[in-house]
């Protein structure tokens, strides 16, 4: 091997390493697709050189044409972005963030701490999370049915909450006939990991792109660890009165 | 305000639309995208960025692949728009219009 194949095996090495890293807390399956994409690219990009081009200079080129290894986590999954700039602060700065929050709940909190009833002690104990969201044929008409599925991922009996589906996205408040929303769906108790089912009374699709979701806790009255898991958006493209195509059910972070 | 951070924010914003027009009259691979891309100012592209923007794309659902062997080395991976990619795209290009057609109509108004 030469000593410019060998500097492109460990510039390539590296540089896959990088963007491995980038993506190890990125939450989509399609991760290594990605790292054999990239890797197959820089194999062609190094295959179109010529043996007197491949030099080092040249093989940088191609590492810094494929951009930093920290875009890939951001443009695979843009919400996990923020929370990973967060954590690049530096640790003092961190600590220093830390300290003064704790300092400043132990003034606050005798001032305003009252009691309260069993169900709100703990609130970090609760987390209703959509686990699944799909629609099936209602039994007749043509109609559907919208079907969520919700589990409870804290360590404590979920209350009753309200639910609602909807057409379109949740703040244009239409149900799923396309008309303002007046009723609601209840759900609960749901025990630790236990699911709740609860569908939707039968609506029509109309022809075209149809985007329905779900909000789970309408009111925010259940105080969870985690508020981000609490609604969800599916696409259905509907052509001759027959469902096509159906995207998977995508987390959105609609009840904030 | 930093134009050039303006800028890059910009092209990433429309890296999906301009994904999913690229992939519109058929399918294409992610090399010979990035090519395109490298050849109309103002859309270049670093090369690596396709990749996960095109994952993340199969994962909605708007854009399948799949591998074809090839002569001039390992098998290509193909991407091609679903349906549900086509009718969303549709979706894109008319919003994208209404904005183009929004800033046109401010500029005017400037312009006054």
């Amino acid at each position: 091997m030469s000593s410019e194949n060998k500097m492109w095996d460990e510039a390539k090495s590296q540089y896959l390493h990088q963007v491995e890293k980038a993506l190890a807390s990125v939450k989509n399956s399609r991760k290594k697709e990605v790292l054999d994409d990239v890797r197959s690219h820089l194999e062609r990009r190094f295959g179109e050189l010529r043996l007197e081009q491949q030099s080092w200079e040249n093989i940088q080129k191609i590492i810094t044409d494929m951009g930093p290894p920290t875009d890939y986590a951001e443009l695979m999954d843009t919400e996990e972005k923020p929370e990973k700039e967060k954590l690049s602060l530096s640790f003092v700065g961190a600590a220093i963030i830390i300290f003064a929050i704790i300092a400043g709940l132990m003034i606050i909190f005798p001032l305003i701490y009252k009691p309260v009833d069993k169900q709100e002690f703990g609130i970090t104990d609760f987390d209703a999370a959509v686990k699944d969201f799909n629609i099936r044929p209602y039994v007749e008409g043509g109609l559907y049915s919208a079907i969520v599925t919700i589990v409870n991922k804290g360590t404590k009996t979920l209350p009753k909450f309200r639910l609602n589906f909807y057409r379109g996205e949740p703040s244009e408040n239409l149900n799923l006939h396309g008309k303002t929303q007046t009723g609601s769906h209840g759900a609960g108790p749901i025990e630790t990991d236990e699911v709740w089912r609860e569908s939707s009374s039968p609506f029509a699709l109309n022809e075209g792109l149809n985007v329905i979701s779900v909000v789970l806790d309408i009111d925010n009255t259940v105080k969870e660890a985690d508020e981000s898991n609490n609604s969800a958006e599916l696409k259905i493209l509907v052509e001759n009165g027959k469902v096509i195509e159906q995207s998977p059910f995508h987390p959105t972070e609609t009840n904030k | 305000m930093n134009l050039d951070n303006w800028q890059t924010q910009l092209r990433k914003g429309l890296l999906d639309i301009v994904i999913l027009n690229l992939l519109r009259h058929g399918q294409r691979h992610g090399y010979e995208m990035v090519q395109i891309l490298k050849q109309i100012d103002g859309l270049k592209i670093r090369e690596g960025n396709i990749y996960p923007i095109l994952a993340r794309l199969q994962t909605d659902g708007l854009v399948r692949s799949n591998s074809e062997s090839s002569r001039e080395g390992p098998p290509r991976k193909y991407f091609e728009l679903t349906k549900l990619g086509e009718k969303t795209l549709e979706e894109m290009n008319a919003h994208w219009e209404q904005i183009a057609e929004g800033i046109r109509t401010v500029r005017k108004g400037a312009d006054k």
